[in-house]
């Protein structure tokens, strides 16, 4: 187990999505280092970052987070990704969930459930 | 239902056929013999053509003819589909099938497809010289009969389901995602304190607005889609009110790294028109832009006279692709994805219906992506 804070990336187009999400990612002892409002911003702050985390909306401007998925994962096949997506998504989220994301955040979700998702993207950190 | 338009204008020259006019009076006589096959096609209450190779009308059902106005068959002698449904650009050169915007089109592509003797089936969105926005489902099935070969072409007017479709997607995800966004920063205030408290405190009052406006936007276009918009004429300095768009935007600019600018040689013009439907136009302007472009580049916003009139200039460094642009302005259209945004649909409803004004853009080069409304500097019809 590493005791240094897990880095997080998030990627939605909605600014109020990443403050919350950023709230929830640092309540759980984690750090944001890159924010994107589009799916190419995304795909260069992970190359950037190389975080351990990548929160990932699927509907972004200039390149969807489906695609964006399927480009981290070519490269970085060790990504952990999470894609946050309304009930409406629901055929995309199966795609991406084959396609090797980690899981999904709904964003109807109460922020407890939120920290739990995040908590279990990360199985090896005991919290007290 | 989208209403039709209302009155078609007959001014496009009938389409060539392959075999001359002669040709084409035989094609139809052909069908005109075949009481059986006429009486079987009407009978299915569809609206459904019949065209030959040239893809001219041949026959048309009484459903068709009754959904249209053709009060005389005459009226579709010669001519493609595009004429007679109203298409804005069946008007340009070379008519119906012909034109660089045809090539993006769902029912040309289904038709062609039936030629080449498959079926098809294809969404058609077009946009009526009038105005109207349609959404047809196009299936084409090809049909030979004695020598020659035609293809039947059945339309159904999804138009509604678009609409609702539409609709569900922002209510129900946009609307329901910013609502989210609204209780869970109301709960974060619970325990927020000092510094962060200010932080969420403004960050609730920003996405509450936002909220506000999409419920809002979405009134307005149906509103405008129901005749049911009433317009409300004020004096506006154009520098004033893009200096209002512009600071509407500065936060979004800033926390997506976009730099917002008014451009220097804007001018102070005083002109009349509506302030609500004018910020909807210009926002939606913006809107688009942000979705185009990537952190560190520039939107432009600039405003001139010119001629009698007030132009308003919203510019960004992305080009759009020939698709994209041959789409722009089309109701169930978006860059997004099936059943996301109306922006630029609203944009030209709005400007061209409600403001007496024109809107267009131009895209290509380094000068990127410019969207334009240039509105008169009195709406028709107020005293000058």
């Amino acid at each position: 187990m590493t005791s240094e804070k897990k880095r997080v990336v998030i990627a939605d187009d909605e600014s109020h999505i990443r403050y919350i999400l950023k709230n929830v990612v640092q309540k759980e002892g984690m750090i944001v280092v890159g924010e994107a409002a589009d799916g190419q911003s995304a795909l260069d702050q992970y190359r950037q970052h190389k975080p351990d985390l990548l929160l990932l909306d699927i509907n972004m401007p200039l390149r969807n987070g489906d695609e964006v998925l399927i480009d981290v994962l070519k490269e970085f096949p060790a990504a952990r990704v999470i894609m946050l997506t309304m009930v409406a998504d629901s055929d995309v989220i199966q795609r991406c969930l084959g396609a090797g994301a980690l899981s999904y955040i709904l964003k109807s979700n109460s922020t407890d459930e939120i920290s739990r998702i995040l908590r279990d993207a990360f199985p090896s950190i005991h919290l007290p | 239902m989208n209403e039709l338009p209302k009155e078609r204008d007959r001014r496009s020259a009938p389409a060539p056929s392959a075999g001359g006019s002669g040709h084409f009076e035989r094609q139809k006589l052909d069908w005109q013999s075949q009481p059986f096959l006429r009486q079987v096609l009407n009978a299915l209450g569809e609206v459904i053509l019949v065209l030959n190779s040239s893809k001219q009308i041949v026959f048309a059902t009484n459903t068709f003819l009754n959904r249209f106005k053709v009060h005389d068959v005459k009226d579709l002698d010669g001519r493609r589909w595009g004429d007679i449904l109203g298409c804005q650009h069946a008007l340009q050169e070379g008519g119906c099938g012909m034109t660089r915007f045809c090539r993006v089109c769902g029912g040309l592509k289904a038709i062609e497809t039936g030629l080449r003797k498959a079926i098809d089936v294809q969404e058609c969105r077009i946009l009526t010289r009038l105005g109207d926005a349609l959404d047809l489902q196009v299936t084409a099935v090809a049909i030979d009969f004695g020598a020659e070969q035609y293809v039947i072409c059945a339309m159904l007017d999804i138009s509604a389901s678009n609409r609702l479709r539409m609709l569900e997607r922002l209510f129900f995800h946009d609307v329901t995602n910013t609502a989210i966004g609204v209780r869970d920063l109301a709960d974060m205030l619970i325990e927020a304190k000092g510094e962060q408290a200010v932080e969420v405190r403004g960050m609730l009052v920003k996405t509450a607005a936002t909220l506000v406006d999409q419920i809002q936007n979405q009134r307005l276009l149906t509103m405008a889609e129901n005749n049911n918009l009433s317009v409300s004429v004020q004096l506006i300095d154009s520098l004033d009110f893009l200096r209002g768009i512009l600071a509407k935007w500065q936060d979004e600019g800033e926390a997506r790294h976009l730099k917002l600018v008014v451009n220097t040689d804007s001018m102070p013009v005083g002109f009349s028109s509506d302030k609500t439907i004018l910020s909807h136009v210009l926002n939606s302007m913006v809107k688009n832009a942000f979705d185009a472009s990537s952190r560190g580049m520039e939107i432009a916003l600039g405003c001139y006279a010119e001629n009698q009139t007030v132009v308003f200039r919203i510019r960004n460094s992305t080009v759009m692709t020939e698709d994209v642009q041959l789409q722009v302005f089309l109701r169930s259209f978006s860059t997004r994805g099936a059943g996301r945004g109306l922006g630029t649909y609203s944009m030209k409803l709005l400007t061209e219906h409600y403001l007496g004004g024109k809107i267009g853009f131009s895209s290509g080069g380094s000068d990127g992506t410019v969207f334009y409304v240039r509105l008169p500097l009195s709406p028709p019809g107020t005293p000058k």
